[in-house]
Parts: structure tokens; sequence; C-alpha cells
């Protein structure tokens, strides 16, 4: 199903990740822009972005002109009221929609022209999502939520290897692996659904309420982990969020008024 | 790259959580498959023990040529000349000439009985039939009658029958003979006549010649070569003689046995389809309650086109499930029919099982069709608006 660029992809099955080492792991959808990582050029780069949904008693503004740039390596928090645009925001550098004006850049290549395919290739390939509910596959234990990705960017089945370092990654105890999603407390769910997030080693995380699902002591921990994952592993996080405290973890604040940019903080 | 493994487990696990609900909608496949396959192993095993009866068949009809009797303007009568002409020719075959008396009625006691009248030579009754009890008439006041009006009317050998002539005139006969039951002359159905005594009858209803003569051979074999014959030399300058045989019969009883299995088949078809809509019904429900998932399969990179697999292969699922289920079923009701048949022998005759791959591609195209759309359906989900679903 997944298509790859023939030859590059063959390269890229050989080519095995040496165990540990990131920066060495060669991605079958080799991206023709993913080159040497610049911190000096935006990783996401939104020019002049608006987003109006069309409803029939009239358009909604999610968002309104909108221009920012996130770096490698930034651990963003959105914050702002509730209907503010956060979530149009974070579903529009997820690439699960278009704009309707403006220019979304990811690794300074715009999104405007590619096909349904490539959009969910970039996905698997770039992004990681995290959402609030888990949204793990309630039917699959947490071992294969996580490797489903891997399996299907790769095609390796049976190679579970990856997903377990990713499940090591997250802290999740051994045990717990076999364990469905309903037999696993939100604090562990969460934890599997940021190692099925990582399990492609994305360069870009998204989190929409990461920790609005869990308790104070639970959410730090998971806040804790993320922070780890973007000073450590210098991966780029943008995580909504409404709670003051949780913002704290992040490097910079963007604030969302109305669908504008309101303030940066950081 | 493939990993519709991956695919494959996600629609099979959503089939074991909802198993009920899968098995119901199944249950249509299940009956459809069910009712092909048992209907038609049953109707083969008839055919085939049908043509064996057919097979068995020794014997034909000769008439005169309606033709050449409408051209000499003759009634349709074959004479002694004839006869004599016919056994001369085939002295290997039993001629056994007859004739039919239209006009007469039976009665016993205050009940009309409603059968036909043969005249049939004693010697040739022996001949051509065997007999359940008795014999043949030797007189007037005695009678044969062959082996469903006895059953039917509740017969017995010295039960007294009359014979009822146009004319308001009676004559008391008395059963002397019951034929058994000789099938397959479907021109002349002996089991549902009576055999008064041929000289005397003819005598009453003043009747010279014969209507028409039975052929029999030692052997069912012999049929086609002894007709020939028989043709070759009694239509030699004119087609005098015109001839019936079980192969007419077996065309006949074919093309009956062909428009049944065409309708059972069609009901069969119907329910198939009625097992379609059931499908669509679950697919349809398991794609509204899968929403979310598919906005996070999709949110996390997985392909429309993937998507679409998913549901197709739940649904193929779902038939190959109700044809395997409706396959086995099928088999053993077909095997349970057909040992009730007494046709045992014919089980494993290979077109027995001629339905069974017919039926079951049947089943598993339907439910295909039926996923059709809704795996569409699936695959064309906003992931934004699916996430949001709740
Ligand atoms: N699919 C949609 N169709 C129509 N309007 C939408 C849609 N998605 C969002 N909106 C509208 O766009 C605006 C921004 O919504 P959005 O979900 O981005 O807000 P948010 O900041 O995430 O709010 P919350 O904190 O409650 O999650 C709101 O007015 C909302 O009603
Ligand atoms: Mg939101």
């Amino acid at each position: 199903m997944l298509k790859i660029p023939t030859g590059q992809a063959d390269a890229a099955d050989t080519l095995r990740r040496p165990e540990g080492d990131p920066s060495l792991f060669i991605r079958p959808f080799t991206l023709p822009w993913k080159q040497e990582k610049d911190k000096e050029s935006p990783i996401i780069a939104f020019r002049q972005v608006t987003k109006i949904y069309p409803l029939d008693s009239g358009d909604v503004t999610g968002i309104d002109n909108v221009s920012l740039d996130i770096f490698p390596g930034e651990f963003i928090a959105v914050m702002g009221p509730s209907g503010s645009g956060k979530s149009t925001l974070l579903n529009l550098m997820g690439c699960l929609d278009q704009p309707s004006s403006g220019e979304i850049l990811i690794e300074g290549n715009s999104v405007r022209m590619m096909s349904d395919n490539q959009l969910t290739d970039l996905r698997l390939e770039l992004l990681g999502f995290i959402f609030q509910y888990f949204n793990l596959f309630p039917l699959f234990d947490a071992l294969k939520n996580v490797h489903y990705p891997y399996a299907t960017r790769t095609g390796r089945i049976y190679d579970t290897s990856r997903a377990k370092e990713a499940l090591r990654e997250v802290d999740l105890p051994e045990p717990f692996w076999t364990h469905r999603p309903g037999q696993l407390s939100g604090g562990q769910q969460q934890r599997v659904a940021i190692a099925r997030a990582l399990v492609n080693d994305p360069s870009i995380l998204l989190c929409d309420e990461p920790t609005g699902n869990l308790d104070t002591h639970t959410g730090t921990t998971i806040l804790n982990l993320l922070s780890d994952l973007s000073r450590r592993e210098g991966r780029t996080i943008v995580m909504v969020t409404h709670d003051p405290k949780t913002a704290e973890y992040a490097d910079r604040i963007i604030r969302i008024v109305d669908g504008k940019v309101a303030g940066e903080k950081g | 790259m493939n990993n519709s493994r991956i695919i494959f487990s996600f629609a099979a696990a959503n089939i074991r959580l909802h198993w009920l609900r899968s098995l119901l909608s199944v249950l249509g496949i299940i009956i459809g498959v069910l009712s092909i396959i048992s209907m038609g192993m049953i109707q083969n095993v008839s055919i085939l023990i049908n043509i064996e009866q057919i097979e068995k068949i020794d014997t034909f009809l000769v008439t005169m040529d309606t033709n050449y009797a409408e051209k000499k303007s003759l009634d349709l009568t074959l004479t002694d000349r004839q006869i004599y002409q016919m056994k001369n020719t085939v002295p290997e075959a039993v001629i056994a000439p007859f004739f039919v008396d239209y006009d007469d009625s039976l009665r016993k006691r205050d009940e009309k009985i409603f059968v036909t009248i043969y005249g049939l030579d004693p010697q040739d009754m022996n001949n051509m039939f065997t007999f359940q009890t008795g014999g043949p008439p030797r007189s007037s006041t005695e009678i044969v009658v062959g082996s469903q009006v006895a059953r039917e009317k509740n017969l017995a050998i010295g039960t007294q029958i009359n014979i009822v002539f146009s004319n308001g005139e009676e004559s008391a006969t008395r059963i002397v003979g019951i034929l058994n039951s000789k099938p397959g002359i479907w021109f002349m159905n002996p089991d549902y006549a009576v055999f008064p005594y041929e000289p005397w009858l003819r005598d009453r209803i003043d009747k010279t010649g014969y209507d028409n003569a039975l052929v029999k051979v030692d052997d069912p074999k012999d049929i086609d070569g002894v007709k020939n014959k028989l043709i070759e030399e009694m239509n030699r300058r004119d087609s005098i003689i015109q001839v019936f045989d079980q192969n007419e019969f077996r065309d006949q009883w074919l093309k009956e046995m062909e428009s049944q299995a065409v309708s059972t088949t069609a009901i069969a078809a119907i329910s198939l389809v009625v097992a379609g809509v059931s499908i669509f019904n679950v697919m349809v429900m398991s794609v509204m309650e899968r929403c979310r998932e598919i906005g996070v399969l999709r949110s996390i990179g997985t392909r429309r086109s993937a998507i679409m697999q998913m549901f197709l292969i739940e649904s193929v699922l779902l038939g190959i499930i109700g044809t395997i289920i409706g396959t086995v079923l099928g088999v053993m009701i077909g095997y349970t029919g057909i040992s009730l048949m007494g046709g045992m022998k014919y089980f494993s005759d290979l077109s027995t099982f001629i339905c069974v791959p017919y039926a079951m591609s049947f089943g598993v195209a339907i439910s295909l069709l039926s996923g059709l759309y809704p795996a569409w359906k699936a695959s064309r989900l906003n992931p934004i608006e699916a996430l949001r679903h709740e």
C-alpha cells in the first residue's frame, strides 16, 4: 500500500538503522528536502494562513491570517480560550487539512499541492500525533498499537524490535506490553500513545491536550517525558493546552485569540 | 511492500469483537449457500436416479404416422397386416398391439372410476407385464387392473367393477389380476388402466385393427437397433409408422427438471441478495462505530486505499465464514436428503458437487459487492471529522 520510490526504497531497506542512533535512521520515504537538520530555517512555517469552515449558517473562521515559524527542536505550547482555533492550527500543522488561503511549509516545502497520499505518507514519516483521549486501537495490545505505524511504513510486520525500543523509551514496563488499552491506566495509555507517535522517529510531535485527561501527577510524568524527548533527542514538539502550568514546560508559548496569534512568550 | 496482514488483523479482530452481530449478518449467506448446495445435490441425484430408470425402459410405442393417415384419409389404425409385417421384421422383440376404448367408463358400486380401458391380447399381456396377483382375463366377466388404480380405488382380486357402455348398457366383471407397476411407458401408463378380455371387448365395441403397438426388447440397449429396423422396413415407400421412445420422455422430463432447477436457484439467489443487504447493513454500522478509529488510522499515516481494504476484507471474511458454514450444512442436508431418496450410490458422483464451487463463489462475491460501498465510504472520511466523532 505504501508506495515508495524505487531504488531508494531498496537502499533504505538494506541500510538498517543501527540501534540507538536516530540520526542514521533512513526513511524509505526519503523526502527530497530532508537533508541536514538546519537549526536556522523553520521546520514548520505558516505564511498568512487562514482556515475558514463554510457552514450553512455562514462561514466560521478557524484561524485568521496566521504567520509563524517553529524551529527544529523547539518545544512550543499553544494556548488560548476554547474555540480560539488551537486545534485548527494543530490540524493544519499535522497535514490533516488544507488551509483556505496562505501557505504552510513543512521543512521548507509547501504542502499545498500535495495529494492525499503524499500528505498521508508525510504524516507517517515526519509527524507523530498524541491525543487527549489517547486514541489507541482498543482491540490491539500495547505492543501492536505501537508497532502498527512502523509496520505500515516498513512492511516489516514481524519485526517488533523498534516498537519495543519505543516502549522502553517511554518507560512502559514490559509486563504491560501485552495489555490492551482497556487494561491500562490513563498514564500508561498515554505512554503507549507517545511510543506509537515515536515509533517512526518523527521530527515533529503534535499533541492536543496530552494531559487533559490525566491527573496532575500522571500529567507531570508525561510532560517530563515530552520535555525529555525535546531536550535530549531534539524533537520538535507542538502542544496545545489551556493550562498555564502545563505550558511552563515549553520553550515558547504561542497565544491564540479568535483565530489570531495574540502574542508569544519564550 | 505488503502489510495487508496488519489490515487483515484489524478486520479479523473486529469480527471477533462483534461475533454475535457478525454471525447474524452471515445468516443470510449461510442460508443462501446451504440451499443452493443442498438443493443442487439432491436435484442432481434425483436426475441421475431418473436417468437410470429411463435407461432401464425396454419398451417403446409405434403408431401410424398422422401425416400418412391424413393423406390416405385413414383413421390412425394399424392393420393386422402391418402388425404381422412388424413381427416379421423384428422377431427378436415382443410386439403387443392394443386399442383404446375411449367411449366407455367404469363403475365400482356407486363410484365412477375414471381410467383408460385398453384392449390388449391376454397372451401379449403376459409378455409385456408381470402380475402382482392373478393373471390375464379368460372371459368377458374377467378384468385386469393396473397397480396404481388398484391401490387408489381399493381393488382386489374378486372385486366387481362394471363397464358402462356409452349406450347405457352395463357389463359386470370381476378382477382376476393386478399388474405390477411398469414405469416409463408414459405413452400408455398401464398403472392407471384396466384390461378387459380383449376378444370380447373388440366384439362389443365393434373395433377393427389397433391404435398402437408396444414393442418390448430384451435389453434396453437394443431399443435403437430395433426401432431403426422397424422404421426402415415399414417406412420404405411411405412414412407409415411413427415411433415414440424413452428419449422423448427423457427430453421432456429433463426440460421439466431444468425449469425446476432454475426456480430453486432463483429462490437461493434471492436469499443471497438479502444476505448481501444484511452484510451491507453491518458494514455501514461498523464504519460508523469505528469512525474515530478510522480518524486515528488516517492521522497516523494510513492511506485511503488501506482503509478501503480493511473494510473489504472484513465483509469478505464475513462472506467466507458464512459460505463455509453454509457449505458444511448444505452438504450435510444434501447427504441426508440423498440417503432418504436411496441415491447414495450417486452421492460421490462429481456432478453432485458441481453446485458447491458455484454456491461458494456466489456467497463470497455477494459479500464483496455489499462491502464495496461501506468500504469506500470509510476511506473517504475526513480524518478530522472522524477524530471528533464520539
Ligand atoms: N470542522 C469544523 N466545522 C465548522 N467549524 C469548525 C470546525 N472545526 C472548528 N470549527 C470552528 O472553528 C473555531 C476554532 O475551533 P477549534 O476547534 O480550533 O478551537 P480550539 O481552540 O481547539 O477549542 P477547544 O479549546 O475548545 O478545543 C471554532 O469556532 C469552531 O467552532
Ligand atoms: Mg481543541
